[in-house]
Formats: structure tokens, sequence, C-alpha cells
């Protein structure tokens, strides 16, 4: 089957499950499960309790600060870690102790890891003649994968002679050349520039929806997670913060972290008095969050590109402009309002520093985060009252 | 292509440069101490008492610079090769003669000698040295077997012969010299140690060659140490080293066949780099004293010429046959005359031939 | 000072340029000159076809050859592993300092040592008959001079190696482990090529020093091993025809270019046709 043709038929399938309802996990076993996972140096816990589990044929993305575990978590999934408690689960087995070469997933590295001393061909057919393949399979996998990530003209140079971004497509396609059923990537885009990673986050994405394989990318970069995955674990101090889709992380993180992490907030203390009505910046407003505690103490998230500035009459806070930078396509400003709490604003329009202007926001763009609420605590409370409000409509 | 012939110009140059500034060191005095009242000892290590040294530039005022070599053929190239300037040397006989023959030696002045009377006529006039017109001994001794009596019987071992006998299978050490290995087996043959045939030489490698399932290993000055070690039964060595691998080991002898053996001598010759003549005699006379010999021969454990100081040893040394061995034998002793380049070479190639040979 | 990048260049060659050219260019050139001339100074290849024409000479660079091969054989095939587990060590500083705190002490000295070792009364010896063995003759064997050649060329071989294996990144052998290779493909397949420049280092080291051994022939090996250099030093010290020594030390040398020629590290060496 021609690649092309198989990409169509994938997207096919897969917009007939999404029309239909269905959901994947219903329908097969997770490809990697991680049981009650935990992994420790001494007393320095790496990772607590982790819970997992991944689909196959889907782009997941371990997103974090450094240090925040999500490269160990891919190293346990490769096998280059071994658990300190807990089950990892490949198609329902358990591969706690299954060595790295037996496993059936390849890591495309941060440095690449390529073999210095062979070409770009004998990186790519390294795989291939390590399991035994004959000379002749060994060649059209190499010119398939190197078609894949369009080095084809390349096979002959050495690894010194190629730039970065070919090296990161070479090491793609070494990885990708052992048929895997996941691929690992960790931070593969980190050392190249800003053009380039744009570019390799789209054939990234094209090259997982084309081949249908299961990808985990672990990176740093929110933007580059939000852009490509299908689902991103956050994660922070050995715990994963939140899982959900980009979507669902952007428009509803569940804590401080996740909001300040991802894109650009707004944080402010509240009340939430009752359902539906929060208090802040010594004002009630109406928002359409619920199921919480009468006047429980909350956070509430407010992104830059939600506010808008007005005029005073009609701002529902008044601010002054303290500061303001053209970013391209939208002014970036900085205001204070009489309480004295700063606000990051996204404007289409150019404001005057010492203005003072009217803020306004819609109930939908208010976001309220309990304290210490726990992911499901969290899903289950959307639930109740989103279902409520689906049954009133 | 310029560059490299600039830069083989640049070499050329700078050897030309060396060669000059050897000639121009050679024709200066050298880095020896040239003040008047000192003498320029060239000897071996460790082959004076020292405190006669001190003795002599008590007696006489000189002040002795005593330089040391390690080998003839080194003592040799650096007298040649000038640059230094060495009033007496102490080299062993063939090289006697071969410098004699390269006009490096300058003629003693028997009028000015007050002790050579008290040398033993058996150790005068030597064939490298007719009438001792370039030299005077100063040690002499012998090539002769160490035997081990933990292993070997006294009476199994008297003769250069002995050595062959089977029963001494992997037992022999041989010291490393071509002069000395053939030296054994050309005078089992009767023939002189200074033959110059080609047959007997190959005769002589030939007999040596049959010795090779007795031999153990072929070493230089490192016998003395594995023969007090008990690591051979038997050395094949020279009266010095013999001295003091039975110093070492109470269970060692040391005996020279008596149908024959080598009669080697260090003398004292002045080389004709000598500057300081005076004090060059002063010394001769000095150590031809029979009181300075004696104590000299004590110290350092060999043989001395003197027979004058041989009274003067103890009683032990004196009648010592291993060191001292009677008239019988020392008659039946040969001394290597130089055989010249060509012939030391074929010594030499036939000795290195048997050492490759299969064991 | 000099001005262009060029001439600063130069001059801060120039010290080890003259270095050079005095001791190591003059003497080789002095050395093939008297290998070329006859006692008397005239010119002649006679030194040459004496050595080609002689089966001792000939015999005896045998021996060197194939004694240099044994000693480099053994010591790589102790170094290799010795350096590749130090190199897995946490303090690997320190126990390669152990390895290469041998070579701080003299030659002479630690030849005299395995004498006091191996000899009949020595400490070989003595452990064995704890057991009742008999002292066997350990010296003057060519084994003897074999383990004795190894132990001092082994702090030679082991270091090369030891610094090329520690600059292998140790993601390759990672990603030689996720690719499917297991411990022994990784070593042989990526481990050991890239380690090549200082097996190649460690193979000059040894095998050319090798061939020229000649004390511890006699001391150890009680001449049973006759190798070039007993020859050289034979014709400087005792037969002073420096002239064939030269030419000895000459072939010595060529025998020497031709190791490095066939050890140097060729960075491109393979084009796919």
């Amino acid at each position: 089957m021609q690649p092309v043709k198989l990409c169509a038929f994938l997207v096919t399938i897969d917009l007939l499950i999404k029309s239909e309802g269905w959901e994947l996990t219903n329908i097969s076993t997770p490809i990697i499960e991680f049981k009650n996972v935990g992994l420790s140096y001494g007393d320095d816990e790496v990772l607590k309790n982790i819970d997992l589990e991944l689909e196959a044929g889907k782009f997941y993305t371990l997103l974090g600060p450094s240090g925040s575990g999500k490269t160990t978590i891919l190293n346990l999934i490769s096998g280059q870690l071994t658990v300190t408690h807990g089950d990892i689960l490949f198609e329902g087995n358990i591969i706690n102790d299954v060595p790295v070469e037996k496993r059936h997933m390849n890591t495309v590295f941060q440095d690449y890891g390529l073999f210095p001393n062979m070409t770009v061909f004998e990186n790519v057919a390294f795989g291939p003649s390590i399991k035994g393949m004959s000379k002749k399979d060994i060649k059209t996998k190499v010119t398939e994968m190197l078609t894949l990530v369009k080095l084809n003209q390349y096979a002959d140079r050495e690894i010194t002679e190629l730039s970065g971004g070919q090296r990161q497509r070479v090491a793609i396609a070494r990885a990708l050349a052992n048929d895997p059923e996941v691929l690992l990537l960790d931070e593969p885009l980190s050392a190249l520039d800003y053009k380039l990673r744009k570019e390799m986050q789209y054939e990234l994405r094209e090259i997982q929806q084309r081949l249908g394989i299961t990808f985990v990318f672990v990176t740093h970069d929110q933007e580059e997670a939000l852009a490509m995955s299908d689902w991103i674990f956050v994660m922070n101090d050995g715990v994963i913060q939140q899982n959900g889709s980009p979507e669902d992380i952007y428009d509803e993180p569940i804590n401080h972290f996740v909001a300040d992490f991802i894109g650009e907030s707004n944080i402010l203390d509240g009340i939430m008095k009752t359902d539906y009505l929060v208090h802040f910046t010594g004002k009630d407003f109406e928002n359409v969050d619920a199921g919480m505690r009468p006047n429980e103490r909350v956070e509430i998230v407010l992104r830059p590109e939600d506010l808008d500035l007005t005029a005073i009459e009609n701002g529902k806070l008044i601010v002054t402009i303290a500061d303001q930078s053209f970013r391209g396509d939208y002014y970036e400003i900085t205001a204070i309002d009489d309480d004295g709490n700063e606000w990051q604003v996204q404007a289409t329009n150019k404001s005057k520093i010492d203005e003072r202007v009217g803020l306004t926001f819609d109930p939908e763009d208010i976001h309220i985060m309990r304290f210490n609420e726990s992911e499901n605590d969290f899903d289950a409370r959307l639930e109740s009252y989103e279902g409520e409000e689906d049954a009133e409509k | 292509m310029r560059k490299i012939i600039t830069s083989i110009m640049a070499i050329l140059v700078i050897i030309l440069i060396l060669f000059g500034a050897q000639r121009y060191l050679s024709s200066k005095t050298g880095t020896n101490v040239s003040s008047d009242k000192v003498l320029n000892l060239y000897n071996w290590g460790d082959y004076i008492d020292p405190a006669l040294l001190k003795k002599f530039t008590k007696e006489t005022g000189y002040r002795v610079s005593y330089e040391t070599f390690d080998s003839n053929e080194a003592m040799y190239t650096k007298i040649k090769q000038g640059g230094t300037s060495y009033d007496l040397a102490v080299p062993s006989d063939y090289m006697i003669q071969k410098m004699k023959r390269e006009k490096l030696l300058l003629p003693i002045d028997h009028a000015r000698l007050t002790g050579i009377g008290n040398y033993d006529n058996r150790f005068l006039n030597q064939s490298f040295d007719k009438n001792n017109r370039y030299s005077l001994p100063y040690f002499w001794g012998t090539l002769g077997i160490i035997y081990n009596d933990k292993y070997v019987n006294a009476k199994d071992i008297q003769h250069w012969d002995d050595l062959w006998s089977p029963q001494f299978k992997n037992q022999i050490m041989l010291v490393d010299s071509a002069r000395d290995g053939l030296a054994i087996p050309l005078i089992t043959q009767n023939k002189s140690v200074n033959d110059k045939s080609r047959a007997d030489l190959a005769a002589a490698q030939a007999k040596l060659r049959t010795l090779m399932p007795n031999i153990k290993a072929i070493v230089a000055d490192e016998i003395k140490m594995y023969m007090a070690q008990n690591e051979a039964s038997i050395a094949v060595t020279y009266s010095g080293e013999a001295a003091e691998a039975l110093n070492n080991n109470k269970h060692l002898h040391y005996i020279v066949p008596s149908e024959g053996s080598n009669l080697w001598f260090d003398n004292i010759v002045m080389p004709k780099t000598a500057k300081h003549k005076a004090a060059a005699y002063a010394f001769l006379n000095f150590i031809s004293e029979p009181k300075n010999a004696a104590q000299n021969a004590e110290y350092i454990g060999y043989a001395t010429p003197n027979k004058k100081a041989v009274a003067l040893l103890p009683k032990a040394i004196r009648d010592d046959r291993q060191f001292y061995p009677n008239s019988q034998t020392v008659s039946h002793l040969q001394v290597y005359d130089d055989l010249g380049q060509t012939w030391t070479e074929r010594y030499n190639d036939a000795f290195l031939e048997f050492k490759m040979t299969q064991r | 000072m000099p001005k262009s990048k060029k001439q600063r260049q130069l001059f801060y060659l120039m010290p080890y340029g003259l270095w050079l050219l005095l001791f190591v260019i003059a003497p080789l050139i002095l050395l093939l000159f008297q290998s070329l001339t006859t006692q008397n100074g005239q010119f002649t290849l006679h030194n040459y076809a004496l050595y080609f024409s002689s089966g001792t000479y000939l015999l005896m660079t045998f021996n060197s050859v194939w004694y240099a091969l044994l000693i480099t054989i053994i010591t790589l095939v102790i170094s290799y592993p010795t350096a590749y587990l130090l190199n897995q060590l946490k303090q690997k500083q320190f126990w390669l300092l152990l390895v290469i705190l041998p070579t701080w002490i003299n030659l002479l000295l630690k030849t005299y040592a395995f004498i006091g070792l191996l000899s009949k009364t020595g400490t070989v010896n003595n452990f064995m008959s704890l057991f009742g063995i008999v002292p066997q003759q350990l010296l003057f064997s060519n084994w003897s001079f074999l383990l004795v050649a190894a132990y001092i060329e082994i702090p030679f071989m082991i270091l090369p190696i030891f610094n090329s294996l520690a600059e292998i990144n140790p993601r390759l052998e990672q990603a030689s482990r996720d690719l499917g290779a297991n411990r022994w493909q990784t070593l042989r397949r990526v481990i050991m090529p890239l380690s090549m420049p200082g097996i190649k280092a460690g193979i000059q080291a040894v095998f050319i020093p090798s061939l020229s051994l000649f004390m511890i022939t006699r001391l150890i090996g009680g001449n049973r091993v006759i190798t070039l250099g007993t020859a050289i030093e034979e014709h400087f010290l005792v037969t002073q025809n420096w002239q064939l020594g030269s030419t000895i030390g000459i072939i010595l040398i060529v025998a020497m270019v031709i190791t490095m020629i066939f050890t140097r590290d060729r960075k491109h060496s393979r084009k796919r046709g």
C-alpha cells in the first residue's frame, strides 16, 4: 500500500471512529500501562506512584520542566531504567525485567546518539541488520525510511557531514527502521532553531499519523506539546499533575502549576460564594463553575487573550496601563487594577501608558481552581455540573 | 618542493654546525678540571679504594678527579673522540693493544718509575704491551668456573670438558661474551684463544653448540647475583665476578682449569690526552707501592700483580688458589690479543649464531 | 612580535621544530649516512647486502617481529577488557592511576623485581613450596620473557584504549541496546570500532618498542630470545662496527614506519560504491 493512501485510509478510519463516538479504550487493551510505578535513588524519590495508560496509535506528550520526571518515565518505558516499585505493562504483559533490546520500542535521543563510525545508511541499517534481515531487505527498509524522512539522497554521507536537522532525521529513520510499536522521543527538537523546530513538529506529526504507531514525546516546551499531541501528561515533582487533550489542559488547568506552566495566565485568589458566583478583586462575578463548598477559597485563572480593554464605563474592572510591547499580531499589555493586581492582556489596539481603561471578560472565561483537588475529583466535578448544563439545555 | 629543499639545506647546515662545534670542543681542553695540581683518572666504577685517593692527595698534593666507564669500548670511544683530558686510564689487555696501534697512548718513561721492581715478572712484558712501554699492570684475573657444592661434586667439575657432562643438563650459566665463550672450546681443542683460522673457529663454534643443552642462560654481570641465589649450579665467568659471588654464598667455589684459561689484565695507561704528566707519574709510583697495592687488592678483592704487595696480604687471601693459582696453572693461561676488526666481528658473529641455536 | 597569523604560527613552532631537527631528523640522517659508508667513510651498500644475505640477521629479524607480535597480542588481549572494565568503575581515575603507577618505576628495577619473583628461591617458588611443589625453573624461558615484556608494556596499551573508550558517548551504547543489540553485539559493532584509534595507538606504543627490546632478553630470557636490539647493542658496544649497527637501526626504523602506516588512523577510509 502506498504511504499516502495508507494515510488517507487511517484518517478515514479515525474520522469514522470519532463520528461514531467510539472510544478506542473500549476496543483494545492499552499498549503501555504504568501501575503505581515509583522510582527512587536512595531517599531521592524521582517518580511517585505513577499510573498511566497509553493507547496504541496516538501521539502522547510528557510535558514538564527539567527534573519533573518526564524523561525518567521515557527511560522506564524503553527499559534504560528499572522501576523501584510498581509494574510496567506492554500490551497487557508485565515487562519490568525485559532488557532494552527485547522491547518493541525505539528511541530518538535528544543528542541523536548516531554512530559516528557509520554512514547514514549504516546507521539506519543497524537495527535491521542486528535482527538478521537479508541484505536486500535491509536495503529496501533503509531506503523506505530515508525516503520517509526525506534524506534518500544522503545515504552515503558520513554523520559528521550532516547538519543538525539532518542528523535529527537520521535518528528518526534509524529508530523507525526497527518497526517499533512505540516510538519514544526524548526532547528531539530542543537543539534545533525555531524555524526548523516548527517544520519538524509538523513532519513528526505527519509521520506518526502515516505510520499509525504510538509516539511518546518528551518536551519542556508547552507550545510544542499543544501543537503536536493527542494527549498531554503535565509532570512536576515526579507526579503527573494533569493529563488530557491539549484543549482541556489549556482551558481547564487543574492547579496553579499547570495554569502557570501552560500558556500565559493571570492567577488571582478568590472565594467561590455559591455555584456560578465567584468573588475576587473585591467584586462578585458570574461564572460557569460549580460543585464547590460555599465560600470555598479558590484560585481564579484568566487567560490574557480572553481579556479585552474597553471604555471605563463598560469595564468589569478599571485598570491603569503600565507597560506595553508590540508582538506582531497583538500588543502585550501590563495593567494594574485598583487593588494593585497585575494583569497581562493581549489587545489588538495600541494603548497609552498611564491611561485608565476598563477591563472586561466573559463569564465562561473565568476558570476556577480548587486547592489540592485531585485529577479524579476534578474530572468528576466537571462532569457533574457540565452534565447538568447539558440537561438544562 | 622548495620547502623540502629548504628544510634539507637547513638540516645539512645544522649537521655541519654540529660537526664544527664538536671539532672546536675537541681542540679545547674540554670539561675536565685542568688546573695544575690535579689528576684526571678514568677508571672502572668502584675500582679503587677511595681511602687511597685521599691518601694520594695528602701525600702529593694532587687532587684526583675520578671518572668512571663501564666498558672498554665506551672508554675507547670517549678517548678517541677527544674533548677529554684524562691523565690515566685503566683499559683491559686487548684494548691496550688496540689503543696502542691507533696511537692513543703515550709511552711511559721507565726512568721516572720508582716501583716497577715490585711487580711479579710473570705479569710484565705481556704480548699486548711488550716491555710495558705503555702500561703498568693494575689487577689481573682469570676466566674460570663457579660451582655450587650443594649441587655439584668438586671432582665432577675440574676441567672445561666436564661442562659437557650430561649430568649438568640445563644447569650452566655462560658469560655473555664472544671471546670468553669461544675460548672454552678453543682451549679444549688445544688451540690458541687468539686463533685466526676460519676452520678452527668453525670447529670451536660447532663444539660450543653441543654445549647448548647444558646451558641454562647466557647472561652478563648478573651471574654473580644468580649464583649467590642458587639459581644455577655452575657458571663460567671471570675471577672478579666470582670473588663477589663467593662472598655472598659459602657454597660457591671457583676453579681455573689446569689445562689453561684466559689471563686478563687491567693495566694503567697514559692516554694521549694526558695534560698532567707529573701527576700521572706520581700516581703510578704511588699505586706501585706494596702497601698501597695491598690495601687496594684487599678492598677490591681482585688479584694484584704486585708481588711485594701479595706478601703483605693476609695469608687466607695470599694462599687462596682460587684467585692466586699455582705457577703451573698460571703458565697455561693465555692473554687475549686484539683480533682486529675483521676477526673481532667473526668471533662475535660466531658467538651470536651460537646463541641463536635452538634449545 | 611577528605580525600575520601564519608568521605567528611559525614562530610558535620554532622550538619544537628545532628540537625535531636537532634530535630526531639530524640523528636519523647521520644514522642513514653511517649505514651507507664503510669504516673508512666510503660510500657502500655492503652493510645492507651483508644484512640481507645473512641467515643469522634475517632469523633475528624474524624473531624480533614474532616476539613483538606475541607481546602485542598478549597485552591487547589483557588490556582491552581491563580498559573496558576500568571505564565502568566509579573511581576510574584512581584505578587507572594504579595501572599507570608501574611506569613510574625504572625498567631495570622492575626487571630485577621479576628476577626476585621468578628465581628458584623467589617468591613464586616459595609460595608453591607451601603446597609441596618443588621449585620450578621459571626464569630463562620464552614464557618468562613474554610475561615480563607484557607486564612492562601493558600500561602503554591500556592507557590509549582507556582514553578512546572514555571518549565514546555513553549514549551510543544506549542507542545500540535500544536498537536491539545485546551487550556483546554492542561491544562488537559500536564500542570496538569506535575505540579502534585507541587500539591502534596501543599497538604502536607496544609493538614498536618491543621490536628492539634487548635488556630483558638477557636478564629474564637468558639470551634464549635474541632480537635485533641485541645485535645493535653488540655492534655499537662490542665489535664497534657502528656502520652495521646503523644499518640494523635503519631497518628497525623502516619496520616501525611500516607499523605506523598499517595502524594509522584512517578517518574516511570507506566510501560505499
